[in-house]
């Protein structure tokens, strides 16, 4: 019965099977059709393509990826904590500002954006006009009222409590509104006055001040931010700001600072912050961020200037070291890897499907001597400086991750940039390229040091490539008559010893930016990071003569100054600039390697598809 | 089991006290993340570093900076929860939640297959002992559980993801790709199906030729090229779905439990061509709600037409039901391939990342970028887990099938059927479990270096990223949620425990 029940229904299913089987042929075309209708609408490449999806080459809808380590974190990279590279990356040009430095870490000013002028040299007296038709995204004008709150955030001027400090006066324990990355430069500035609206703003000087041109700079901790979201946050308006800072208002200002140190730290739990806290004033505005996958720059229809050429930048988090196969696979247009004989051999087997732009990043690997400890002796250092194989370390080490490797001559202008040659030649630095051992063993002997002498050199561990430096430089110098010791420190250990000053010779790398506000604090007898003793008249000459010098021309001759005093000094040699590279598909144009801090976005704008 | 689980409870709490202490004691001392601002030049470095140290609290000695920091995890307990801050300033809890959302999508999936297809594994060649499948299963899984994960994911970039892309765009089959594949296929059959020569002759000489001819037919119609799952297909596979459940929970002695099934599979059949439409661009919540459908029909039909067989009849039709669902998915899933791949620019197998960016489609589309994205990293993390489960499966197997109550089971007169998936198999299960539970522990807090190579910003990436700085809040973060996941799952695993086995239960 039960059999006989079953075997019913089984027939009576698959009749019915085979009736909606004769009806499956249509609704099968019908089902591909769709798919091809949709396929087609993907190559269009409306605002829903994908990424990877590349459209038409070089129009509008098209998408160009860039692989980048580090995720962004903080829309303000002017704070302290946001101030880093992760987060300029994606900024670069989403907030632009009066000046930028370019891929060869050279000052530009960015006339797009607004013009400034020196209108006087005493005081310095500098004279900033926005664009007329500068507007943030959500089409508030840019003005009076962002340029003070920037300088407001940036001069280290309103204490917590607030007191208002005077230019130059740095109180003893400062504990300054807002959290400012950087307070150089406009901490010596007079307060600007404007009204709200102004497009133009005059800043003057109380002390001349070396980087004047970077003061509102599209760099790590720069960047102009919009006042009137900052204001609104603060229950006010930019007129009201604008009244606030006039009058040194603390209750104001105090819910101002508060928003601008972390109203732009970004949560990954509630994703990208509404768009109307995140205004741009740049050729892209930031339109998605998928916290730890990506983020996507869309073109900003305010824009005034040059239109990117590109309309959406997808920056995809993808380590190092996964990016050559992302390029590979097609799912990366532009990547910035590790350039090291691994990287570099994979992206040579990708052929001409890729190019890469390889070259010299603006951070400089040094050896420096500490004449307060192994090296109060000159004639020793003058032994150390003419036994180092610095050109052998440079084409042993260096020139198998950047075939264009060359020795770095100078501690103050890197070879990429202009008037290297001038300041490599003039340096001093170029007659210790190759081992001179006996030269070396004269000046030892000179020294009146007994043969053997410990030398303990710090360096960062692990790093195989400084371990195999100092084994070239114990190789040489050893028979010099130097007993070399490698003493490779853990972070913390190498930290505490090098800003104690507890080594006979420390070889790591500094990070430029170009820029020279820094450099004092590097050399300078007094300076913070001089933690090798070194104190020559001359050097301090110069410095304190290039931190108020405003004007450009006179800067590298300064620089070159420094350098051939520290060469004269036996004091520290430099040795290679750390080698970069960025890689793209072939069918994009315009990504070049930076060698600042800032990354490839710098010039995503100009990043197009052609082909 | 209450006073049970209280007590676990407690002891469990303790001992994940005492851990964060040391934890947070080591990590705190493992060095100061204010180390890497000292090669800067950066003007701004007196603020970082002052900054940080606000963040981290850095100017606090260790053990009380333990317990300000422990008076904020202790929140969590009343839902007031202050994890601290990282040192850039910006909450644990908003990180860690991310992190551990992508863990748990990377992992749930190659949990389930891991599992699946590992116990299975595990119990065939337990079943086919020193047979030439037991060897290279053995081979196979000793050999996959010691290479390192970092060199199988760089291969399966290459092979499985960049050649694979481009070979589907213009897909074509050399012949020795198919006799090769044929032959592979009927020595796993033979492997399997086991008994004397003849037979494992007729298993290999069987499954090599319908796998060739299969691979034939994919070649002549370009299948690769517009792949789906054919009405003929479709009614092949339903058959073959049906067959196979009644042959896993009842057997073929009873002709009612396959007349049910195969009613089931005729049911999916008829939806396959009927569901078309409804599921030209569906979403989640229909697909799903069809699938507990379909089950629930699956349910009635093995209850209606069960009779004395009911229970197995409704396990069975439910697995069927389960399985046509499955074939019905991958048949529309594979219809969207072509249009999808479109989209991607031909990337179909993703090297990198959870999604494409900004990807916008229907369900299909969207379903198969997940898919396309968790592709590789699955295969990472199952071929590994796969070798432990397929070993520890088998050793546990081959104790309880040489036990005495098997031995009885079969002088019973039970069907061999009855004696591996009732008598045996469950007994083996048990230290399946503790392993299983472990595991899902560990997993939890993350598949480190297969979230690095694959870019997915999970627990495991999460875990490594603080630890470099060194930063305690966000080290502490991921502790306590993968110690409490660790925890939990051991008594998860003592509870299933009594499930498994009465005696435990009772005792």
């Amino acid at each position: 019965m039960n059999r006989t029940r079953a075997v019913g229904l089984t027939a009576l299913a698959a009749a019915a099977a085979l009736v909606l089987a004769a009806c499956g042929g249509s609704s099968d075309t019908s089902s591909s059709t769709t798919a091809a209708t949709s396929a087609s609408s993907a190559g269009g490449g409306g605002g829903g393509a994908a990424s990877v999806g590349s459209g038409t080459p070089g129009t509008s809808g098209d998408t160009i990826t860039y692989a980048q380590e580090q995720e962004w974190y903080d829309y303000n990279p002017s704070s302290t904590s946001g101030s880093a590279t992760a987060n300029q990356v994606v900024v670069n040009q989403v907030l632009r500002g009066f000046s930028y430095v370019d891929n060869n870490a050279v000052l530009q000013r960015d006339t797009e954006f607004g013009t400034f002028e020196k209108t006087s040299d005493n005081p310095l007296t500098v004279k900033y006009t926005f664009d007329d038709k500068a507007v943030w995204s959500d089409g508030t004008p840019i003005g009076c009222a962002d340029f003070l709150l920037s300088w407001a955030a940036n001069s280290g001027r309103y204490n917590k409590d607030g007191t208002v400090n005077q230019p130059n006066a740095t109180p003893a324990n400062p504990s300054y509104m807002f959290d400012a990355a950087s307070t150089a430069g406009l901490s010596q500035t007079q307060k600007p006055t404007c009204a709200d609206g102004d497009k133009s703003v005059t800043l003057v000087y109380d002390t001349p001040f070396v980087d004047w041109q970077a003061a509102l700079l599209t760099s790590v901790g720069g960047n102009l931010l919009p006042a009137h979201v900052a204001a609104k946050a603060a229950g006010t308006d930019t007129a009201g700001f604008v009244k606030a800072v006039e009058t040194d208002d603390a209750a104001t200002m105090t819910k101002i600072a508060d928003f601008w140190n972390s109203g732009w730290t970004l949560d990954k739990a509630k994703g990208l912050p509404d768009a109307s806290v995140i205004p741009s004033a740049g050729p892209y505005y930031v339109a998605a961020w998928d916290p730890g996958q990506s983020v996507t720059l869309k073109k900003n229809d305010k824009w005034w200037g040059t239109p990117a050429k590109t309309d959406t930048i997808v920056i995809r988090y993808i380590s190092q070291d996964q990016q050559v196969s992302a390029l590979q696979s097609g799912e990366v247009d532009v990547i910035e890897p590790q350039p090291n004989p691994d990287t570099n051999s994979a992206l040579a087997a990708l052929g001409d499907s890729v190019k890469a732009d390889f070259g010299a990043l603006y951070t400089w690997e040094h050896l420096d001597l500490s004449v307060k400890n192994g090296f109060a002796n000159e004639k020793l250092r003058e032994a150390m400086f003419k036994c180092a194989p610095r050109q052998q370390i440079v084409d042993n080490l260096i020139v198998p991750s950047n075939p264009d490797a060359q020795l770095l001559n100078s501690l103050n202008t890197m070879n990429f940039q202009p008037g290297y040659e001038a300041a490599a030649a003039a340096s001093g630095f170029g007659a210790y390229a190759e081992p001179d051992i006996e030269g070396a063993k004269a000046a030892y002997a000179a020294s009146g040091e007994a043969p053997g002498k410990a030398i303990r050199i710090i360096h960062v561990d692990p790093n195989p490539r400084r371990t195999n430096e100092v084994a070239l430089i114990k190789a040489n110098c050893d028979q010099a008559g130097f007993n070399i010791q490698d003493v490779p420190l853990a972070t913390g250990p190498y930290g505490a010893a090098r800003s104690a000053g507890d080594y006979d010779a420390a070889l790591f790398a500094w990070a430029g930016s170009g820029l020279n506000g820094a450099t004092p604090t590097l050399y300078l007898s007094t300076g913070g990071s001089n933690t090798a003793g070194w104190n020559d008249p001359d050097i301090d000459a110069a410095l304190n003569q290039l931190s108020v010098s405003t004007n450009p021309d006179e800067v590298p001759a300064l620089l070159t100054k420094v350098d051939q005093a520290m060469a004269k000094n036996f004091y520290s040699y430099p040795i290679f600039a750390f080698p970069g590279v960025v890689a793209y598909k072939n069918n994009i144009d315009g990504p070049v390697l930076n060698t600042t801090q800032t990354q490839a976005t710098w010039n995503m704008q100009d990043w197009v598809r052609t082909g | 089991m209450a006073p049970f689980i209280i007590r676990r409870l407690f002891i469990s709490f303790f001992v994940l006290l005492g851990a964060t202490f040391i934890v947070y004691v080591l990590v705190a001392s493992a060095g100061d993340p204010r180390n890497a601002l000292l090669e800067s030049t950066d003007p701004g470095k007196a603020n970082k570093i002052a900054a940080m140290t606000r963040n981290l609290s850095l100017d606090v000695p260790i053990i009380p900076r333990y317990f300000a920091w422990l008076g904020g995890a202790l929140g969590c307990l009343i839902g007031k929860c202050d994890l601290g801050n990282t040192a850039s300033g910006a909450p644990v809890s908003g990180g860690l939640a991310v992190a551990m959302g992508s863990t748990l999508r990377l992992v749930v999936f190659a949990l389930v297959i891991a599992i699946v297809v590992g116990v299975s594994i595990g119990m065939i060649t337990a079943l086919r002992q020193y047979s030439g499948l037991d060897y290279s299963v053995t081979f196979l899984a000793f050999l996959f559980f010691s290479l390192p994960v970092f060199w199988i994911a760089v291969l399966m970039k290459q092979f499985l993801a960049i050649k694979f892309n481009d070979w589907l765009k213009a897909p074509s089959i050399p012949p020795w790709v198919i006799v090769v594949t044929a032959v592979v296929a009927g020595l796993i059959a033979a492997g399997v199906v086991g008994g004397d020569r003849r037979r494992r002759l007729a298993a290999f000489g069987g499954a090599s030729v319908a796998v060739a001819l299969l691979m034939i037919y994919f070649a002549v119609t370009d299948w690769f090229a517009e792949p789906r799952i054919g009405p003929v297909a479709m009614i092949a596979m339903s058959a073959i779905t049906a067959v196979a459940a009644t042959a896993l929970f009842a057997g073929f002695r009873s002709r009612i439990v396959l007349y049910a099934t195969l009613v089931t599979a005729v049911v999916g059949v008829i939806c396959y061509f009927a569901l078309d439409s409804i599921l030209a661009d569906p979403t989640t919540l229909l697909v799903v709600g069809l699938l507990v459908l379909a089950l629930i029909v699956g349910a009635g039909i093995g209850a209606a037409m069960g009779g004395l067989y009911r229970s197995q009849a409704v396990k069975a039709c439910m697995l069927t039901a389960f399985g046509c669902g499955g074939l019905i998915f991958a048949s529309q899933l594979l219809a969207a391939l072509p249009a999808y791949s479109a989209k991607v620019n031909g990337v179909v197998v993703a090297t990198i990342g959870a999604t494409t960016p900004n990807f916008s489609g229907n369900f299909w589309e969207t379903t198969l970028d997940q898919l396309g994205h968790l592709l590789l990293p699955t295969i990472a993390i199952v071929l590994i887990s796969i070798a432990a489960y397929t070993r520890y499966t088998r050793s546990s197997m081959l104790e309880v099938m040489n036990a005495d109550y098997i031995r009885t089971a079969r002088a019973k007169g039970l069907t061999e059927r009855t004696v591996v998936v009732r008598h045996g198999f469950r007994n083996a299960l048990i230290p399946i479990t503790t392993i299983v539970a472990l595991d899902v522990g560990g997993l939890i807090g993350g598949a480190i270096i297969t979230e690095t190579v694959f870019g997915w910003s999970g627990m495991g990436k999460y875990f490594n990223d603080a630890l470099k700085i060194p930063d305690p809040n966000a080290v502490m973060g991921f502790f306590l949620v993968t110690g409490t996941a660790i925890v939990l799952f051991n008594m998860i695993a003592d509870i299933t425990y009594g499930f498994l086995d009465p005696r435990i239960r009772l005792s």
